[in-house]
């Protein structure tokens, strides 16, 4: 049960004259005192003693002294006559005496009213407002013990109580009224201030009320019962009523007096603008809400189309100042604020922008169903990394296929998520650019190849060498011809038809990294590539690019096999560095190990391949062979020592720890060596030969 | 596959949509609607997480477009779906992915946005777009008259099974929640359904709120109400 109940504690300024009335009780003995006020015919209690509160009735058996027309002295005391005569002497005085202070009662409930209306109830934007409302008439106002607050629900036309007091909510709120059901719907639809002091009167008012409203009423109410008087009236703003007030009085002999709803009267109006004033705060307070989501709302759409339109306009003026892919990339970073590569479809990082060591691609990343959906749909796909880091990767499309990847590493928590679509716009741009870059480097390998056959077929023409100049193959450079031979799985993870692609852009861009001009194509079977240096470029300096270069062929991941020719003055004199090229490709070939070959630094072994191999045999067998048939006859390590000691050029310490044997086994070796072939490794031209027919041996051997 | 609209009310804020598929069901999956915060619509290969998801960041005060961007970084299966998100403002942001079959699209309007897939053609989209807007009425009827409209044109390659149409306008309280879940002509039953039914609670809608809150029967409301008739 959920009663709010009254403020009990109820001044009765009413009864300020109580001090001459208990005065006259004890001077006169009177063991009953009532004054009581004539109201139309009704007559209801302002004082009694002994009581000290109102009684209901008259008593009986009682004198009554009326007071002027308005007011009556009821009293029991054996000194009746005393009494009376002591009224009769202050008759034009008591009139006076009462009506001020009913006069000071009116005063003192309007200021109470005012005060509470003006107080706590005006600054109140809350749900509380109505209670609130409701409990400052009910304690402002004499007689007033119950209450409650009824609005208009405008789309069922009833009236709902939104608040009571003196009533228990779990049956009041089931009461709904029509517009002019009750005293509370006739004061609504009539738009008027309506009293009954009556039960018979309130019983009329009350008469159009439903049976099943009826009962809820009594259940909810405190007293469990009808009222014993009531008072209702509407909320109205700008002639319209939203609502109705209805006080309730139970006490018996309770009632409205003129003086209290002549008081009410002046705060009528003053109480509709209250609801009036607490209906706009609530709306402004709404409409502040809605403002305020609006805003945000405004606020982000128009930051992201901001930033849409920022990029757009970028991104159309760096294609219209045919500014290239590191451009767009920047664009793109200062978008998105996240790190962001641009692979090829081979995952050649094209450009980046924001990243770090740790923003690799993981491994087998092209084989992540991430990757091959986003390449089967064309469209992004999100790879998870970390708990928090995922990688975005947006497809970079060209004419018909993926032709790269865009990637981000996004932290989940803080990347905005609508930034996805710049950078899918901006992958769009990306896609457009390396189209226009990869029609100009295939055109370039492809003039580049042509010329290349041309020279090698001693075919050339003057249109040729305009291209080749259009190409910055400058007649007086420096050339040496790269010969490049690769298997598919030269590179891991690669398609095979793209290893070949992958080769050549591994080579560019190892020669970019060693800052050597080259250019590389795909003719007769294999890469080839010129590498050029400029006319006055000292050959120390050739060397060292060159032996750098080398050493990063070496780190190629996969198997390669790459021989560089010899320098050749000006590009159409490139065929002996080609054959150069190819020889070493060869000597590879018989070294079965080794990626690169350079021909400077080939030694005898360019002299062995030019020489007749029967011949080579021979000399073998003319130096070697008796102790070649001794190892195969013995089982013996007689030839294997003897390379060993060659290696080492005649070391003895460094020969034994390398065959792993005394050194006295070394000299017994070399004595039997020396006695097979009947020579001594002493002698110089002895020893030459030796040397030699090993060097050819190893050579044979491959 | 599919085709559906989602709108606001301009003159009630209510928000609704409607939907129809060859698939059985249909509005068991979709759509998910709130009152005043907005709808998630998603259709192809339904992800029905989608919609609570969607409406917990409307709530937070995302837009459509916001939502619809954070929805789609979520949702590995994008690309087999449809999304609508409308949002409190009735704005409309709408995505159809590359893995939904022809005939698909989306068009967005003024408080109101459509989607389908596997459309007999586009024109199924025009004509219910194009009827909603035209027609006049309570939203639940406009809604009706759109899918009326699309059914008319060809709507489903793939044939017909269920319909729904939900409108919200309390929160807790099922304004327009009909749904046809197998038949040979959803649509039309759909709407025989919502003509037949209107009146049991949708035309009493407030006073049958009031009567749930209140704790007493409806029925006893529509008594008083009838005897104050006379």
């Amino acid at each position: 049960m959920t009663i709010r109940t009254r403020n009990q504690k109820q001044p009765d300024n009413r009864h300020f004259v109580a001090a001459t009335l208990h005065n006259w009780c004890s001077r006169f003995a009177l063991t009953h005192l009532s004054l009581w006020e004539r109201v139309g015919d009704r007559k209801h209690c302002i004082w009694a003693f002994p009581q000290q509160d109102y009684i209901a009735k008259l008593p009986k058996a009682a004198d009554c002294v009326s007071v002027a027309d308005h007011f009556l002295l009821v009293f029991d005391t054996e000194k009746t006559a005393v009494f009376r005569d002591y009224l009769q002497q202050c008759r034009t005085f008591l009139p006076v005496c009462f009506e001020a202070a009913l006069a000071l009662e009116k005063r003192s409930v309007e200021e109470k009213l005012w005060l509470g209306l003006s107080g706590e109830v005006l600054n109140d934007v809350d749900d509380s407002f109505y209670t609130k409302l409701l409990d400052t008439l009910i304690t402002g106002l004499p007689g007033a013990e119950a209450g409650l607050l009824l609005l208009n629900n405008e789309r069922t036309s009833k009236l709902v109580i939104e608040s009571g007091i003196g009533f228990d909510h779990e049956y009041y709120q089931r009461i709904q009224l029509s517009s002019d059901e009750s005293l509370a719907g006739t004061a609504f639809s009539k738009q008027e201030l309506l009293v009954y002091n009556t039960k018979t009167a309130l019983q009329q008012a009350m008469a159009s009320l439903s049976p099943k409203n009826r009962d809820y009423l009594i259940q909810a109410a405190q007293w469990k019962r009808m009222p014993s008087t009531a008072l209702a009236f509407p909320i109205i703003n700008n002639q319209q009523s939203f609502g109705v007030v209805v006080l309730f009085g139970f006490s018996d002999g309770s009632c409205f007096s003129p003086e209290i709803v002549d008081t009410l009267q002046n705060v009528l109006n003053y109480i509709s603008l209250l609801y009036g004033r607490y209906k706009n705060q609530r709306e402004a307070k709404k409409t502040k809400r809605e403002l305020d989501i609006t805003y945000r709302a405004l606020r982000t759409e128009h930051s992201q189309l901001r930033k849409t339109l920022d990029l757009y306009n970028i991104l159309t003026a760096l294609s219209r100042n045919n500014k290239g892919i590191n451009e767009i990339m920047s664009a793109m970073y200062s978008t998105a604020h996240t790190p962001i590569v641009y692979y090829d479809e081979l995952l050649f990082p094209i450009a980046s922008c924001g990243t770090s060591e740790q923003h690799v691609l993981p491994d087998h990343f092209l084989k992540t169903r991430e990757a091959r959906y986003s390449v089967r749909v064309k469209k992004w796909q999100l790879l998870k990394l970390t708990e928090d880091e995922l990688l975005l990767i947006i497809p970079v499309v060209g004419a018909e296929r993926v032709i790269g990847f865009l990637c981000a590493w996004i932290n989940k928590n803080t990347f905005n998520d609508s930034d996805r679509t710049l950078l899918e716009y901006s992958a769009s741009f990306l896609g457009l650019e390396s189209m226009k870059r990869q029609a100009v480097e295939q055109t370039k390998r492809q003039l580049f190849g042509d010329i290349f056959d041309q020279v090698l077929s001693n075919t050339f023409n003057e249109n040729m060498l305009q291209q080749a100049k259009n190409l910055d193959l400058n007649e007086k450079d420096l050339y040496t011809v790269l010969i490049c031979e690769y298997t598919h799985a030269a590179t891991p993870g690669i398609q095979e038809q793209f290893a070949s692609e992958a080769c050549m852009k591994w080579l560019e861009q190892a020669l970019k990294e060693v800052t050597i001009k080259g250019l590389v194509a795909h003719r007769r079977g294999a890469i080839v590539a010129f590498l050029s240096f400029p006319s006055d470029a000292e050959k120390r300096t050739i060397d060292s690019k060159l032996t750098r270069f080398s050493t990063r062929i070496n780190q190629f991941p996969g198997a390669i096999k790459v021989g560089i020719g010899r320098l050749e003055e000006g590009f159409i004199r490139i065929n002996q560095s080609y054959n150069d090229a190819r020889q070493c490709i060869r000597l590879l070939k018989k070294k079965k190990s080794g990626k690169v070959y350079r021909f400077s630094s080939g030694g005898i072994d360019h002299l062995l391949m030019n020489h007749d191999p029967d011949e080579l045999k021979l000399f073998v067998e003319d130096h070697l062979g008796l102790l070649l048939e001794y190892d195969a006859r013995k089982h013996k390590e007689l030839l294997k020592t003897l390379l060993v000691y060659l290696e080492h050029n005649r070391n003895l310490q460094k020969t034994t720890e390398a065959l792993m044997i005394h050194h006295n086994t070394l000299y017994y070796r070399i004595n039997q060596i020396e006695a097979i072939l009947s020579v001594k490794l002493s002698h110089s031209e002895d020893w030459m030969n030796l040397a030699m027919a090993c060097r050819i041996y190893q050579f044979l051997q491959g | 596959m599919t085709y559906s609209i989602v709108a606001k009310c301009k003159e009630t804020g209510y928000f609704g949509a409607a939907v129809t598929s060859c698939f059985p069901g249909i509005g068991a999956y979709s759509p998910t609607i709130k009152a005043n915060i907005g709808i998630i619509a998603s259709q192809g290969w339904v992800n029905p997480t989608l919609g609570p998801i969607g409406i917990k960041y409307l709530e937070a005060g995302k837009t459509a477009n916001e939502t619809l961007n954070t929805l789609l970084m979520k949702d590995p299966g994008r690309e087999l779906r449809q999304l609508i998100v409308m949002d409190h403002f009735g704005n409309s942001a709408v995505y159809t992915g590359v893995e939904n079959d022809d005939a698909k699209g989306h068009i967005i309007g003024d408080q109101f946005a459509v989607q389908g897939n596997i459309l007999t053609s586009l024109d199924v989209l025009y004509a219910v777009a194009e009827t909603f807007e035209r027609t006049n009425g309570p939203i639940q009827e406009r809604l009706l008259a759109a899918m009326l409209a699309g059914d008319k044109v060809g709507g489903d390659a793939r044939g017909k099974q269920a319909a729904a149409i939900k409108v919200v306008a309390e929160e807790g309280f099922p304004f327009v929640d009909f749904r046809v879940d197998d038949s040979a002509e959803p649509i039309q039953e759909l709407n025989a359904i919502y003509k037949n039914n209107k009146h049991v609670l949708i035309d009493e809608y407030y006073e049958w709120i009031d009567a749930v809150r209140a704790g007493v029967k409806l029925q006893d409301r529509q008594a008083a109400m009838k005897k104050e008739r006379g």
